[in-house]
């Protein structure tokens, strides 16, 4: 079994970043969503309970794929900072991972973040977006 | 003679400056003709209509744009203007055609396209009526290319379990169309990815209704680990082999039906 790393239970903002969404996050979907690559890439929220925002990315092809997210913030072109993560094998079709939080700045400020995610038959190069996540079609901010 | 003279010579005056001012007139005409000339240059420049293709098949607004106003977009750029689904393109995506694949319904509109645009309106049954589907890989195509990236637009219509839930999918970076339709297939439906933190919860509920898992008396423990959901088969009653066991649950959990459901869908130009 792996090693399991902490998850939210109850944290708020600053203290939720690097911490995984659990049922005490109530979680919502931002924005419109889209795929690239079979990857579906969803922006992620928790508004009122953890006040964090974290990406969330769907294998939506019928062959099991590796599986990788990143949510990206700081630096001109988001390139600074990171949340990734990726499947520990391929995933079949519907199978989801999702990124460490990155909490509100003060509890209040949301963080500016890009969303990315992508989909293939070799384990993928982390983080997802590269050096300009900016410029990266993996990636995206909220429409 | 004195008289006739001057007379004469005012007659030559006159006969001068009526030569005169003919040449003057006559210069300005041909004057105010060279600048009719030139305006007129400028206004068939401003003026001048689009060279569309002699065919019956109206290009899109991609197209027009291509040739009037701007060079195409490149795919990165038009990818990052986001979703441009507006009312009227909503509006104009009614659905036409539908097939029914292992019980699940997939009903479609025509294919709308506009600016570099293409929008298909979907919608598909759920086999249980109990978890709304989404959708698998969705490939749109033409002879002049294959998508298979689009933007998922949510649909607020009334949602039954006969029609299923909706979605409005947007394809960018579309060239101009000249085909009277394009070819759209769904390789594979499930469920939708339940909210972090109620993965097992959603699991366990849909793999204790299948029949194929309780016929075979599987069980098995789930927990959301680092981001991911993982199991442990813990009961397996036929000793069904572990690799066709794990797939097999897999399979249950996410709700995967493969298809293909694949359609012929009529091109809609909006102007």
């Amino acid at each position: 079994m792996p090693i399991k790393t902490i998850q939210a239970a109850m944290c708020s903002g600053y203290n939720c970043t690097g911490l995984y969404a659990d049922s005490s996050c109530n979680a919502t979907g931002v924005g419109a969503s889209y795929t690239y690559n079979y990857a579906m890439i969803e922006r992620r929220q928790s508004e009122f309970y953890c006040k964090a925002q974290w990406t969330r990315v769907t294998n939506k092809n019928s062959a099991s794929r590796w599986t990788a997210s990143a949510t990206r913030y700081g630096g001109t072109y988001y390139e600074m900072y990171y949340q990734s993560v990726q499947s520990a094998a391929p995933i079949g079709y519907g199978v989801s991972v999702f990124t460490p939080m990155v909490g509100n700045d003060n509890g209040v400020n949301v963080i500016d973040t890009l969303s990315c995610g992508n989909t293939g038959t070799n384990q993928l190069s982390q983080p997802i977006g590269g050096s300009q996540p900016y410029l990266s079609p993996y990636c995206t901010s909220v429409w | 003679m004195k008289k006739i003279y001057t007379l004469l010579t005012f007659l030559m005056a006159g006969a001068i400056l009526f030569l005169l001012g003919f040449a003057f007139n006559w210069a300005n005409q041909r004057s105010a003709q060279a600048s009719i000339d030139l305006s007129g240059i400028g206004i068939t420049q401003t003026s001048r209509q689009p060279v569309l293709t002699p065919t019956s098949l109206l290009p899109t607004k991609g197209a027009i744009l291509e040739t009037l106003e701007s060079p195409r977009l490149d795919a990165l750029t038009d990818f990052r203007r986001g979703p441009l689904l507006n009312d009227e393109i909503r509006q104009s995506l009614i659905i036409t055609q539908s097939q029914v694949v292992k019980d699940v319904l997939l009903q479609v509109s025509d294919v709308v396209l506009y600016d570099s645009r293409a929008y298909i309106k979907t919608c598909i049954s759920s086999p249980d009526a109990v978890d709304p589907m989404d959708f698998g890989s969705s490939t749109l195509t033409s002879s002049e290319g294959i998508w298979i990236n689009f933007y998922i637009n949510g649909h607020p219509a009334l949602i039954s379990p006969e029609q299923g839930r909706c979605l409005i999918l947007e394809y960018w970076d579309i060239p101009p169309i000249y085909a009277t339709s394009m070819q759209f297939t769904m390789d594979i439906v499930g469920y939708v990815v339940p909210d972090e933190g109620r993965f097992c919860e959603a699991y366990q509920r849909r793999s204790q209704r299948d029949q194929r898992v309780v016929e075979a008396g599987i069980e098995f423990s789930c927990d959301e680990v680092n981001g991911a959901f993982s199991m442990e088969i813990t009961r397996n009653d036929q000793n069904i082999p572990k690799n066709i066991v794990y797939g097999m649950v897999q399979d249950v959990v996410v709700g995967a039906v493969p298809g293909p459901w694949s359609f012929d869908l009529p091109v809609i130009h909006m102007q």
